[in-house]
């Protein structure tokens, strides 16, 4: 029998043909592959996810570095627990859970130790650092995306003050945009618990942002 | 007909998604109230605001972090082979150190009672009744005891163990002594039967005489029987002309003591730890 060499000699007809091209390369498939040690199809899953999951939890803990560390564990936990997952949800939601959890037990290891930066007391305002929220600069200033990017800081500020439990559904609905459903589903709560704690939040970043509003 | 309030207005402009258009009995409230006509300017500013976040990305050499990592967990599974099956967390310690508490309570208590377990309950039943004590004992020195009394030329045939100079007495001498051992018994039960391990000191008890003159001269070994007793050996030895000395042996027990027998066999028997 002879061998195929790609989906075209299947003679499949054209949707059906994309849908199995589309289900090759699903997080489902990638996953299933990678169960089977298929070490390609994780680095695949890694490609996809690594900059939105990186982001993310920067969002959340406002600190780069320690954001690239908590993801490469999202991505390892993944991998040990390959053979636990369950397709009944999306992957991403499965993903988001795990870069969730490990943000949220970093923010309260950081709560315990309570750190203060030595060199914050010194360091100048460009952003690099965590500082309080400062009002706004009332000096006009000159460039377009200085003013875009200070507002950026600001904003990130604004949200890595705000309590635990309101942060992660306001990233995930409002930055990265995701459906209640979802991200009830990434939290593990229910939708109104959701929908509730987006509001609370949403009225405690009005406050801290009243100046750019 | 729904009825729109202010509540329910807000609450479409909260939950709508970005870019999603408003229905048109809200926008119709929005033009009429200027209160959620400002909420909903404020609720679109503050979504701008945070969706102008840009996406950060990861460093270009993400992959590969991620992979030496996961390459370095497998070194280090294979290095700890025996473990690498056990996943090591705090409910598993927790057990771990509950069944080594309940073990070691378990042994603790297993090597603080040594009375209190079957082998000394079984040499309670045998020492604490006196019946049997002195079926166990008799049993055998009296069939050494008629063999001897049929043996040696005795002029009054009088039991080696039991004999004494009066006559009178010779009834009343063996009931004496086994109320003498019921009594010595006694003493052994109560002191084996409190948990703690009790020393008490015997040689203050006063031991049954034997005297044997007659007996041991005609004997051919000099070994006569002795009761087997934690008492000390006392031997009088009486001179012609009135002239007599007393040797006594204090009693000895390293943990058993040996009844020698009749015929030859040894029967050793365990004593109460720390009793002698």
């Amino acid at each position: 029998m002879e061998t195929l060499s790609s989906i075209d000699e299947l003679s499949f007809p054209v949707a059906l043909r994309q849908e199995v091209i589309a289900d090759l390369t699903s997080d489902h498939a990638l996953l299933e592959a990678t169960r089977t040690g298929d070490e390609d199809a994780f680095a695949e899953l890694v490609s996809r996810y690594r900059n939105q999951i990186t982001s993310y939890i920067y969002r959340m803990t406002n600190d780069y570095d320690g954001a690239v560390d908590l993801a490469q564990e999202t991505f390892v936990r993944l991998y040990r627990a390959v053979d636990r997952y369950q397709s009944t949800y999306a992957f991403s939601t499965y993903i988001y859970r795990i870069a969730t959890n490990l943000a949220i037990s970093e923010l309260r290891k950081r709560k315990r130790r309570r750190l203060v930066s030595l060199t914050g007391f010194f360091q100048s305002h460009d952003g690099s650092e965590n500082c309080e929220l400062d009002p706004i600069d009332d000096r006009p200033l000159q460039d377009i995306e200085l003013v875009a990017t200070e507002r950026r800081i600001a904003v990130q500020r604004a949200i890595s003050t705000l309590p635990e439990k309101y942060k992660a559904p306001l990233i995930l609905r409002d930055v990265e945009g995701r459906s209640y459903e979802e991200i009830a589903r990434i939290l593990q709560t229910s939708e109104g618990t959701v929908k509730s704690r987006i509001s609370r939040a949403r009225d405690f970043l009005r406050e801290k942002m009243r100046a750019y509003l | 007909m729904k009825v729109f309030n202010c509540k329910t207005v807000c609450r479409e402009i909260e939950e709508a998604d970005r870019g999603q258009l408003l229905s048109t009995s809200v926008t119709e409230h929005l033009a009429g109230c200027p209160k959620c006509q400002t909420f909903h300017d404020e609720r679109i500013k503050l979504r701008q605001l945070v969706a102008s976040l840009e996406t950060v990305a990861a460093p270009p050499d993400f992959d590969f972090r991620v992979r030496s990592q996961l390459a370095n967990e497998k070194a280090g599974a294979h290095a700890g082979f025996f473990f690498s099956n056990f996943s090591f967390g705090v409910p598993s310690i927790a057990l771990a150190t509950l069944v080594l508490m309940i073990g070691g309570v378990f042994a603790l208590r297993a090597w603080n009672a040594p009375t209190s377990g079957p082998t000394a309950l079984q040499t309670e039943t045998r020492d604490v009744n006196p019946p049997n004590i002195v079926k166990t004992e008799q049993s055998p020195l009296a069939g050494k005891s008629e063999l001897t009394k049929s043996e040696l030329p005795l002029p009054d045939n009088k039991n080696p163990a039991t004999a004494t100079r009066d006559e009178g007495s010779e009834t009343l001498r063996p009931v004496k002594r086994v109320a003498k051992r019921s009594s010595l018994n006694n003493t052994f039960a109560a002191v084996r039967s409190s948990k703690r391990v009790t020393t008490k000191e015997f040689s203050s008890t006063p031991a049954p005489v034997v005297k044997q003159e007659e007996a041991v001269a005609s004997l051919e070994s000099p070994i006569f029987l002795i009761e087997a007793s934690s008492q000390p050996l006392r031997l009088s030895l009486d001179y012609s002309g009135g002239v007599s000395r007393t040797i006594s042996v204090p009693a000895l027990s390293f943990g058993s003591e040996k009844v020698l027998t009749g015929d030859g066999l040894s029967l050793v028997r365990n004593s109460p730890k720390g009793a002698w």
